[in-house]
C-alpha cells in the first residue's frame, strides 16, 4: 500500500484549507493510506477530516517542557524530538507532501525522504541549505505573503504542492447552504484580525430590523467569553444564543452541518464554515488578504475594511442586504467558481499582479505605463546585465564579489512590488540551484540570470519613447 | 504586569537555548559533515524561532 505523508504545521485555518487536497488525494488514490503531521494543539482540525487515516502530532509540549526546564541539558530536548524522528522514519512514507511553506517543515521533510520518496514542499538540499523541489511551493515561498500581489487561494497552491486538481466536491463536506442560523463568530486568530463587541452588537442591531427569521447565535473561543457575553447583552438576550467558548471542534462541525449564514473575520471557523459549505460574509481589514485565504462557498463574499468603523456603514448595510436577498454585491468580493478567483464590480488587477500572470503563467507581458515602474525596470534591466557579465567573465570586478550584487537586487525589490515581483523570482529560483562546484552553480546561475533577461526583453526599450506606446 | 514579567524571563531563556542549540550545531558539524543530528538540531531552532512550541500559538 502507498503511504504517503502530509505535513501542516500551520494552525486551525490552513488545516481546514488543506482538506481538499486530501480529499482529491484520496479520490485520485482511493488505496493510499494518508498520515497527516500537525502540531499538536491544532490536531483536532486534522482528526476532523473524513479523508485522514492517521494523525501524527508533533510533541510540542514535551519538547517544551525539556527546553523550559533549566535543569534539563539542551541534549534531551534535541533528544525527544530525534527519537520522533527516528519513530517517523521506521513509517517508511513513499510520499511526503509538505504543505506547511515554513523553514522547521523543511527539516522535517528532508529528514523523512530517502531516495525513493517522492518529496514535494519546502524541503532541504543535501548540504542542509533551503531547497523547494516543486512550481507550487516556489510559487508561495516567491510571491505569496502581507502586501504581495498573489492572487491564487491557498487552497489551490496546497493542491499544487499535493500534485492533485481539485474538483468542486473536494470543495465542501456538507450539503449546502440553506439553514435558518446566523453563525456570528467574534473571535479571531490574531487580535489584528478582531472586531470590537459594539460593532457586533450595532450589526446584529441592525440585522434583526431586517427580519430575516433566522437564529442569531455567537461562537468564540474561550478567550472570548466576557467578549460574548457584552454582545449578547446589547444585541438582546431573547434573540442571540451565546455559545461562546462552549463548542469543540466536532460540535462546530455538526452546528454548520446544518447550514446556515456564517458572519466573521478571517479565522479558523471561518475556514471551517468554508468545507461546511456556508454562505460566509466576511469582514476582513488589517493584513488578511482574501485572495488568499479568503471564503469560497456558496454566495460567500468579502468585504473590505481599512479598520472597524465607528458606525454600521450605510454601505455595509447594503451589502449585508444583498447577501442575505441573495443578490449581487456592489462592493463585496465573491468568489466566481468559474474563474477559480475572486470577483468584484470594481477593476482589481494591479499591474503586479498582472506580471505575476506573465512570469508564471505566460500570458502576454502587461503593458507599463507608470514612468517609475519603467525606470526601476530599466535598473532591473541594467543590473542584471551586470550580474551575467560577473557570472560570465572571472576577472571581472566583481566576479567574486556576488553578493554586492545580490545587495543591489534586494535594495531595487523594494522600491516597488512590480520589480520585486521580477527579483523575488530570480533569488527562488537561485536558491533551489543544488550543491556543486563553483563553476557548476555559476553555469546554473548564468541560465537563471538569462532567463529574467528574457522575461525583461519586452521593457528593454528607450525612455525616449512615451511609455505606454511601446507596446 | 506579572504575565510580562514572566513572558520576558521565558523569551530570555529561549534565546538561552538558542545560544546552546547553535552550539551544539557547530560541534556536530567540526566532527561530522551535515547530518541528520545537525538536522535535528537546527529543527529545534525553527521550532522556537517560528514559536512552533508555544502552547498560546
Amino acid at each position: 500500500m502507498t503511504k504517503i505523508l502530509c505535513l501542516q504545521l500551520a494552525r486551525y485555518g490552513d488545516i481546514f484549507q488543506a482538506w481538499p487536497s486530501w480529499r482529491a488525494l484520496k479520490r485520485m488514490h482511493p488505496q493510499v493510506h494518508l498520515s497527516v503531521v500537525v502540531r499538536e494543539r491544532f490536531q483536532s482540525a486534522a482528526r476532523l477530516s473524513p479523508d485522514v487515516d492517521e494523525v501524527i502530532p508533533l510533541p510540542g509540549q514535551e519538547i517544551f517542557g525539556s527546553l523550559l526546564n533549566p535543569e534539563a541539558p539542551i541534549e534531551s530536548a534535541v533528544q525527544i524530538y530525534s527519537q520522533w524522528i527516528e519513530y517517523l522514519k521506521t513509517l517508511s512514507f513513499d510520499q511526503v507532501i509538505n504543505q506547511s511553506y515554513n523553514p522547521l517543515s523543511s527539516f522535517l521533510t528532508h529528514s523523512l525522504s530517502h531516495e525513493k520518496t517522492r518529496v514535494t514542499g519546502y524541503s532541504r538540499h543535501e548540504d542542509g541549505y533551503f531547497y523547494i523541489p516543486d512550481f507550487g511551493s516556489r510559487y508561495f515561498y516567491a510571491q505569496v505573503g502581507p502586501g504581495r500581489s498573489n492572487r491564487f487561494h491557498v487552497t489551490d497552491l496546497m493542491a499544487l504542492t499535493a500534485g492533485v486538481e481539485l474538483q468542486k466536491e473536494d470543495h465542501y463536506f456538507s450539503e449546502g447552504p440553506t439553514g435558518s442560523k446566523i453563525f456570528i463568530h467574534l473571535g479571531a486568530s490574531e487580535s489584528h484580525k478582531r472586531l470590537s463587541p459594539s460593532f457586533w452588537a450595532k450589526l446584529i442591531l441592525f440585522l434583526r430590523q431586517q427580519n430575516i427569521g433566522a437564529e442569531f447565535i455567537l461562537l468564540g473561543a474561550k478567550d472570548d467569553v466576557s467578549f460574548g457575553e457584552d454582545v449578547q447583552r446589547i444585541g438582546g438576550r431573547k434573540e442571540v444564543i451565546n455559545l461562546v467558548g462552549q463548542t469543540t471542534w466536532t460540535e462546530l462541525g455538526a452546528l454548520f452541518r446544518a447550514g446556515g449564514w456564517f458572519l466573521g473575520a478571517d479565522s479558523g471557523p471561518m475556514q471551517l464554515a468554508t468545507r461546511m459549505n456556508l454562505q460566509i460574509f466576511n469582514l476582513s481589514f488589517g493584513q488578511v488578504s482574501h485572495w488568499e485565504t479568503g471564503p469560497r462557498s456558496t454566495n460567500s463574499r468579502v468585504y473590505r475594511m481599512k479598520e472597524e468603523p465607528n458606525v454600521l456603514p450605510e454601505e455595509l448595510q447594503e451589502e449585508l442586504r444583498l447577501f442575505f436577498h441573495k443578490q449581487d454585491p456592489v462592493r463585496c468580493f465573491w468568489w466566481d467558481q468559474n474563474l477559480n478567483s475572486y470577483r468584484s464590480s470594481r477593476p482589481n488587477d494591479s499591474l503586479s499582479s498582472q506580471i505575476l500572470e506573465y512570469l508564471y503563467l505566460d500570458k502576454h507581458p502587461p503593458m507599463v505605463s507608470e514612468n517609475s515602474v519603467y525606470e526601476g525596470l530599466k535598473k532591473l534591466v541594467d543590473l542584471n546585465d551586470l550580474y551575467l557579465l560577473a557570472l560570465i567573465d572571472p576577472k571581472h570586478g566583481l566576479a567574486n564579489r556576488l553578493e554586492v550584487l545580490d545587495e543591489a537586487l534586494e535594495v531595487l525589490s523594494l522600491q516597488s512590488e512590480e520589480l520585486g515581483v521580477f527579483i523575488r523570482w530570480l533569488t527562488t529560483e537561485k536558491l533551489c540551484v543544488p550543491p556543486g562546484s563553483p563553476s557548476k552553480i555559476r553555469a546554473l546561475y548564468r541560465d537563471l540570470h538569462m532567463a529574467l533577461k528574457a522575461k525583461l526583453k519586452p521593457y528593454m526599450w528607450d525612455l525616449e519613447t512615451p511609455v505606454a506606446s511601446k507596446f | 504586569m506579572k504575565n510580562q514579567t514572566h513572558k520576558k524571563k521565558v523569551e530570555a531563556h529561549l534565546e538561552m537555548r538558542l545560544k546552546q542549540l547553535n552550539d551544539l550545531y557547530k560541534k556536530i558539524l567540526d566532527s561530522h559533515k551535515y547530518n541528520q543530528d545537525a538536522e535535528n538540531v537546527r529543527a529545534l531552532q525553527e521550532m522556537i524561532r517560528e514559536n512552533t512550541l508555544s502552547p498560546n500559538r
